[in-house]
This record gives C-alpha cells, structure tokens and sequence, in this order.
C-alpha cells in the first residue's frame, strides 16, 4: 500500500500576545490508503489542533510553524487557500465535534447537499443533485422523508449521518473525524460506528478518527496512534496496543477504564495533568506523571520515536539500547 | 455492603411530569413514571441510561430539587412530604446532598474555593469563626487537593476540571451527608482523571460510611462503583439488580442491547452487528404499551396493550418485561 497522507515534522499551535503554544510537536505519521487511523489522547493534547492543521483549517490565531503534510504527493501546507479550498471535501473531508451546530439551521437538510455538490460538481443538474441526495440517505441509513426537514426537527444521532453523509457526498479519499461521537449516547454512537465502517469498506476511504475513548478506538480502527503534550508517543495495530501497550502513559490509560465484564478490583488512574504546552520541554513530557522515570535521562532528553518491535513505535527511552546501557 | 442493612432510602411510585407549552400547544413530558427504588446504608446504586431516559430527574427528585408529581419517598424511615417549608428543606438538604455534571457550571466563578466551600458551614450552622477554616481545610484534604491552604484562596478557573469535581464533592460533603446523589460526575472529566474521582468517591464511602446514587451513562464505570444497577429507559425502570448480575447476565432486552452497544476492548474482537437504527421514544407521546416494544425484537401483541410491572424475577432482581426468561 501506497501512502495516501505523509506528515512530517508537523508543529503547529497557536500565537496570543506574545505567548507561544506549540499544541502539535514534531509529529510525523504516514496514512495508508483505506486504512482506519484512530488518534487517542486526552483534552489539550493537541489532537484537534492536528486536525485542523492537516486539514488547512487552522485559524488566526493558530498557524502551522513548520513541517509540511503531503497528500497525494501534493504539499497542503504551501497550498493557496483557494487550491485548498477546491481540494476539501473533493478530496478530504472533515467532520467536526460539534456537528449539531455544523448544519445550516434556517437550510433544508435538501439545500445542504445541493449547496455541497453546486460548489464542488459544477455542470450537474438538479436531477443528478437528487439522485446523488438520496443515494446518500440510504447509505446513512435515514429515511428521505427527512430531506425536507431542517436540522432541528432531526435528533442528534441523525444529524451526525447527516453530516457523515455530507463528508462523503464527493467520493473524498481521507475523512478526518474528530470526536464525531462524543455528544451521543452509547447506542447511537455504536450504530453511527458501524455504519462509519460498513461504508469504509464500501467506498474504501481512509479515516482518521481523532476522540479521547480508547475503548471505542480499540475495536474498531486499524492501528492506533496515542498522542501527549503534543507529540505522538505511540503507535502500532490497535488490538497490539490493547494487548502491549509499551509507553507507561499507554499503559495508564489503557488501566484507566473499567472492564465491563469480569470480577469488580480497585484500578488507579495516572496521577497529575499534563504540561503547559508555552513551555519548553526539553525531556519527555510525560516524565512528572511517571512511575518509571530515569532521573538524568528522561527529563533531559527527548527519546525518539523508534520502531522498537515489528510495526510498534514509541518515544521511550525504556525501550531504546543506548538508554538501556546508560542505566546499567 | 455494610452489616447495618438499615434502608437509607425508599423511594416508592415516583412520578415526575413536566407541563410545557401553553393553550392548544400544551403538552405534558412524562420524565418519570412509576419509580420505585430502596437503599440501603452505605449502598451504591447506579443509575444507567441514555439522555432523556429520566435519570437525572429522578436524582433532581430525590433531592427535592423538583417537587415530585406522585409518589412517596422516605429518607431513614421518615417520611419525606410532597411540598416541604424552606426549614424542612434545609434540613433534609443536611442529610442529602448532590454532586452535579460539569464542574465549570456548577462553582461559581467568582468566588474562591474559601468562600464556596464555607457557605454550606455557615448556612446549616455548621461551624463558626476560625473553625469553618478549620473545617475547609480538613474537607479540602479529604478530597485529596493538597496542600489545602494553596486552594483556600483560588478561583475555580484556576483549577483543572479533575480538581474542580475535587471541590464539588468536599461542598456535597461540608454538610455531613448521608446520601449523595451524583449526576455523571466524571462524564466531562478526562479519562485519565475520571477513575481518580470514581476512587475518590469509594474512599469517602468507607471513611464516611455515604449512601450513593451514581448516575451514568457509562455501563462500565456503573459496573466499577455500584453494588446494585438500576436500568431506566424513556422514563421507566427497566431492571434493578445486582451489578455483576445485571452485566454478566441481563434479563431486559434494552440492558442486553446497552451491553452490546458498549466498547469491549478487552474481548479484542469486532464489534458484533447491533440494530440501533430505531431510536427513544417522544415523551410526550409515549406508546401505550412497554416503552421498549417498537425496538424490541421480542415484542408481541400484548407488550404493545399496557406498561408492563417491575416484575422480581430472581431473588433481588427486577425486569419491567412479561418474559420472564432471558433471551
């Protein structure tokens, strides 16, 4: 397989009055194509700033500082925003958090989709429009009774669809998810789930699914990639993960959830919060939260992040030969 | 559980109705119907179910945040009446306190964590003069924000969401409580933090000897802190029982489709195919019969006709379904 999306040394974040937050670190990842990237990690890790960033949609005041993202070998990050815009949503597409609000309130879900495929497949006419609409629907699972209905009268689950349905209105190869689930309950969001990768497989598009629930990831993505403080610090298979997690802050969250079957036992937390990210960090971020710190090492020095098994990276400098001597 | 198996509450047909709307647009939102649950001392009970299915109405109820529209409720064997003085309410308001969802509404912010927390010393007439700083103190390091005098004289936006629910427990403790009601107090906190809190609230059950509702949408995190779970779907209680029970072997329909929908890393597997295209019913208009029928695939004529009771169908076990059996 081929690499649908390259991004290499990508930081990025945000400028205020002097102040400097550098919410995404030197962060380099590969997508294949029709692969099911799930991206974990806790709030103010800096995994919806990566979005925004490959997705051009980073807004004063945050702007990429430096790295580039290829996509189809083509460079997104010196695009015009206008080459950009012609690529979004034809291309890639993104589905946001919020996507009760993402809808045009006072617009038919109808006009919505027309308004979508006007920009973007000029020279169509309207029949096509609601040939295509339709298809939509029912790749989404929602009656076209609803076609002429306006956003608030769909409930929250539906309008999630709606805007699935719209990202993939144009065929796009890569969707961006960022926590399109969060704001539903568990039934809704276990169907919305299903019907994400039924049409994966389907349509063959790449996702990257960006949420904080590592549970949800682990099931259904293909490999998994954990961020903190801005840096990925892991990254294999999402059942591997589940099974070896390597980095002690994979391991945490990994402790961090409740079994939902089994014998009832006291599980712990990670301990602390993470790092201002306005700071320099010189070290490993997560070196104040660890239970497994080598003073004089971690906190200087920033590992790599390393292939240390066969298709498993970590940044740690527990699994790296050189730091293992060092401390012998 | 404890060996005193003294009831700390008995909740018994609750019913919460909502007018909305006015002249022919009036309606009424039936939120909860024939609710029925006893607690014991020192008990933790869940309450599971998605958005709208009643729960945090029925824990609004419970500590008369809402006054209900049926039903009876007693607290230590008392009696706790329908419409109560705003004396009454202070006193009850001792012993039964609430920890609310989202830790940046819930503290006003304006006011130092001093000030948020003495106010309930003060106005049950707790403490007085040097021994409410006394007090603050000791509620602050008892919720675990040491050290206490750093946070006297902080602001909420200060803290972390984690500390924030932190300083909503030790307010829901200040008053020296026997029931607490907790509204999904880790659903907005960061997963990594939620089980600090989870533990955080178990601790101060053995230290404080507390009674809990804890409620949830999160099956697993029931399963972690509740001794009992108690089911409801669009405003009716669907199946009490106790935890390990009611995950590992569910008997109501709806339990066994919210144990499917739930993420299960740990079975490592793809997620089985669930029918979740149907959705909760309005409930304004609920359907004549069992709540769950249009969704239920076991559903025959007779769910369609009445609401079915909470039947016992073990020792300590309770469905709201005619089928006894499990399917």
């Amino acid at each position: 397989m081929s690499s649908l999306l390259e991004i290499e040394n990508l930081n990025a974040g945000y400028k205020m009055g002097g102040k400097k937050v550098t919410a995404v670190r030197d962060v380099s990842l590969q997508l294949a194509e029709g692969e099911f990237l799930g991206l974990a990690g806790e709030s103010g890790c800096g995994k919806s700033t990566l979005a925004y960033a490959i997705s051009g949609l980073l807004e004063h005041p945050g702007s990429v500082f430096d790295g580039s993202v290829r996509f189809n070998d083509e460079d997104l990050i010196s695009m015009s925003s206008t080459e950009l815009r012609k690529r979004r949503w034809r291309d890639f597409s993104v589905v946001m958090q919020a996507s009760m609000s993402v809808l045009n309130p006072i617009m038919k879900i109808r006009e919505q989709f027309y308004d979508t495929m006007r920009a973007h497949m000029k020279g169509n006419d309207k029949k096509f429009f609601e040939k295509r609409t339709r298809e939509m629907f029912e790749l989404v699972n929602i009656s076209p009774k609803y076609l002429d209905a306006y956003p608030h009268q769909l409930s929250g689950g539906m309008k999630q669809r709606v805007v699935i349905a719209i990202a993939l209105l144009l065929k796009p190869k890569l969707v961006i998810m960022d926590e399109p689930t969060t704001a539903l309950d568990v039934v809704v969001q276990r169907g919305i789930l299903q019907q994400i990768d039924i049409l994966r497989k389907e349509l063959g598009f790449s996702i990257i699914f960006i949420t904080h629930d590592l549970s949800l990831l682990v099931e259904i993505a293909d490999s998994l990639a954990i961020m903190y403080a801005g840096k990925i610090i892991e990254k294999t298979g999402a059942s591997e993960i589940y099974k070896n997690p390597l980095h002690p802050y994979t391991n945490g969250l990994m402790n961090s959830f409740p079994p939902l079957v089994g014998k009832r036992k006291r599980l712990h937390g990670i301990a602390g919060h993470p790092p201002d990210l306005s700071l320099d960090i010189p070290g490993c971020p997560f070196y104040d939260r660890c239970k497994k710190r080598i003073e004089g090492l971690c906190n200087v020095e920033m590992p790599e992040f390393e292939e240390v098994e066969v298709n498993h990276h970590v940044a740690c400098q527990l699994y790296r030969e050189k730091g293992a001597e060092d401390v012998s | 559980m404890s060996a005193n198996q003294q009831n700390i509450l008995e909740v018994n047909r609750l019913v919460k109705e909502f007018k909305i709307g006015r002249w022919r647009k009036a309606r009424t939102v039936h939120a909860v119907n024939d609710f029925s649950l006893t607690l014991k001392k020192g008990e933790v009970v869940a309450l599971v179910g998605e958005s709208g299915s009643g729960k945090t109405t029925v824990a609004r109820v419970i500590a008369r945040l809402y006054e209900p529209t049926d039903g009876t409720m007693k607290l230590s064997n008392e009696n706790i009446p329908k419409k109560m003085s705003r004396k009454e309410l202070l006193k009850f308001h001792r012993k039964v306190q609430m920890i609310f969802q989202d830790p940046f509404a819930s503290l006003n912010p304006l006011q130092s964590i001093r000030y948020i927390l003495s106010r309930p010393l003060k106005i049950h007439g707790l403490a007085e003069g040097p021994a409410i700083e006394e007090k603050v103190i000791q509620l602050l390091e008892q919720c675990g924000l040491i050290p206490a005098e750093q946070y006297l004289d902080k602001l909420p936006h200060e803290l972390s969401g984690g500390q924030r629910q932190r300083v909503g427990i030790a307010r829901a403790l200040a008053v020296g409580p026997e029931l607490i009601l907790a509204d999904e107090p880790t659903s907005m906190l960061d997963v990594s933090i939620r089980l600090d809190i989870m533990n955080l609230m178990l601790d101060l059950k053995d230290e404080v000897g507390i009674s809990y509702i804890f409620i949830t949408h999160d099956l697993a995190g029931a399963h972690y802190m509740a001794d009992r779970i108690a089911i409801m779907y669009a405003g009716h209680l669907v199946e009490v029982g106790p935890s390990d029970a009611v995950i590992n072997d569910p008997y109501h329909p709806y339990t066994q489709l919210l144990k499917e929908a739930a993420p299960k890393p740990e079975s490592g597997l793809k997620p089985v195919p669930v029918d979740t295209t149907q959705e909760v019913p309005d409930l304004t208009n609920l359907p004549e019969g069992c709540p769950f029928a249009p969704r239920c695939d076991h559903a025959q004529a007779e769910c369609l006709q009445t609401v079915p009771p909470l039947l016992e169908v073990e020792p300590d076990r309770w469905s709201r379904c005619i089928f006894k059996d499990k399917r």
